[in-house]
């Protein structure tokens, strides 16, 4: 069992897909600060950890444990699957606060705050199903920050957004990463260039190297410096 | 053609006994249909929320409900309810009461059946959602049946057009009593029989207005539903 107050660990995480091992003992260390960012090419198990992580799935057996400021996170997700309730763009960002029994007048607080922070307002009472896709992604970073987590789980936070709405998110981030803890998956190289403190390069189930963005951009891993090259790993 | 229009001039010379026949009707139909709802909607809300063992027994006996007999749920309920039953001393046969519980187990599965459906689907698409924000079953629950509503409706008046085209069960329990247990369709039936047949014609008049009138209903909020674009 970790002990320190400030931990994400998983330690010998077991899991399979299709019944054929996926996640074999994967055992890692994620910095607690600033953002972690997941590389790897499709299919590799970037969502598959993210998931793991927030708890989304149970791992056969290993052990996850996450610990900031000695407690557990209140973590906020970013699914690639991207879900809103047959609502206005206002009361789907209300319900994670409603369901944990917030007081009305708090919740329109804090969600006016955040629509007027994004640039959303104007949308407020549109049916949230309606909106493009690059508005539904966004209205789905906005709404993982209604409960003001202090873990943010990100899974390819911007791969329908614009360049404005990309700014804007990656913005925040940079602006909150001394406050929240950012764990994200990207395909973009430049935007891991641009955001990450920290970077995980996963490929085919195996944590290939988890290490400072400067010292991943240096490696002398063939298959990172292949996928720093190409983007891609055949 | 005479028979049709003896039959309209019935419905609309607001005669008090066809209208009474009428009211009891609706009276019966909704009690046993808002019981339905109260007790239906909870646990279809369940059996699409939940996982536990005996679940997919539980839906099957609900759907094969839905198809029973009428009239083997009015000689059921007649065996029962009669002075020599074991629930005779509650004495409820040949009362508007029985005639309730008779359109209660009648469209009932029918609410529970339709509505697991319907949630399931939606409760299948939200999953990812509830589980993100570590939704609980009762606001899981809550949050299908609110957002499945207006398609609730639909499920809710076929419940509804059910228990209001009900003959068998209800003559059989409900003794089609003058003033006291005669609804449209046991009225129908006898007045047929007797061959007054403008009476039989504007209660089915009667009924066609009913059902045109809650399809209209239905219409008109799928319509405002659309407008409002939260499907």
């Amino acid at each position: 069992m970790i002990n320190s107050e400030n931990h994400i660990t998983l330690k010998n995480i077991n899991y399979s897909v299709n019944n054929k091992s996926f996640f074999n003992n994967l055992s890692t260390d994620i910095s607690t600060n600033g953002i972690t960012v997941i590389l790897g090419p499709n299919g590799s198990g970037k969502t598959l950890l993210t998931k793991i992580i927030k708890g989304l799935i149970k791992p056969e057996s290993g052990e996850l444990s996450i610990k900031l400021n000695g407690t557990t996170p209140n973590t906020g997700y970013l699914s690639q699957n991207i879900i809103f309730l047959r609502r206005n763009v206002f009361n789907n960002l209300a319900y994670p606060l409603e369901i944990k029994g917030f007081k009305k007048k708090m919740i329109n607080k804090r969600i006016e705050f955040l629509l007027k922070y994004f640039g959303f307002s104007s949308k407020k009472k549109i049916s949230a199903r309606n909106l493009s896709e690059g508005n539904k992604q966004y209205l789905s970073f906005i709404r993982t920050l209604v409960s003001k987590p202090n873990l943010l789980i990100l899974d390819e936070p911007s791969s329908n957004l614009d360049m404005q709405f990309t700014k804007k998110v990656e913005n925040f981030l940079i602006k909150e990463r001394n406050k929240i803890k950012i764990i994200m998956v990207t395909h973009d190289l430049f935007q891991a260039k641009r955001l990450a403190d920290e970077i995980l390069f996963i490929n085919d189930g195996e944590i290939i190297e988890v290490s400072s963005k400067n010292k991943f951009l240096k490696s002398k891993n063939k298959l990172i410096q292949k996928f720093l090259k190409e983007g891609v790993i055949y | 053609m005479n028979v049709l229009l003896e039959s309209l001039n019935l419905v609309f010379s607001f005669d008090p006994d066809l209208y009474e026949i009428i009211w009891l009707s609706l009276k019966v139909s909704l009690f046993a249909l808002t019981f339905s709802c109260f007790l239906g909607l909870p646990i279809a809300g369940v059996l699409s929320s939940a996982n536990f063992t005996g679940k997919k027994t539980i839906i099957i006996f609900f759907n094969s409900m839905m198809a029973l007999p009428p009239v083997f749920v009015g000689l059921l309920l007649y065996i029962l309810f009669s002075q020599t039953g074991p629930l005779g001393f509650f004495e409820i046969l040949y009362t508007p009461s029985i005639m309730i519980i008779a359109q209660i187990i009648i469209i009932l599965p029918i609410i529970i059946s339709v509505s697991t459906e319907l949630l399931q689907q939606m409760f299948d698409e939200y999953k990812e959602m509830f589980d993100t924000f570590e939704v609980d079953l009762i606001s899981k629950i809550r949050t299908t049946v609110f957002d499945a509503r207006i398609a609730l409706v639909t499920c809710i008046l076929t419940g509804l057009g059910r228990a209001l085209s009900e003959v068998g069960a209800i003559i059989i329990v409900g003794g089609n009593i003058v003033h006291y247990t005669r609804v449209m369709t046991t009225t129908i039936a006898l007045e047929t029989s007797k061959g007054n047949l403008s009476m039989a014609m504007s209660l089915g008049i009667v009924l066609i207005i009913i059902a045109i009138t809650l399809n209209a209903i239905v219409m008109v909020m799928k319509t405002i539903s659309r407008k409002n674009s939260y499907d």
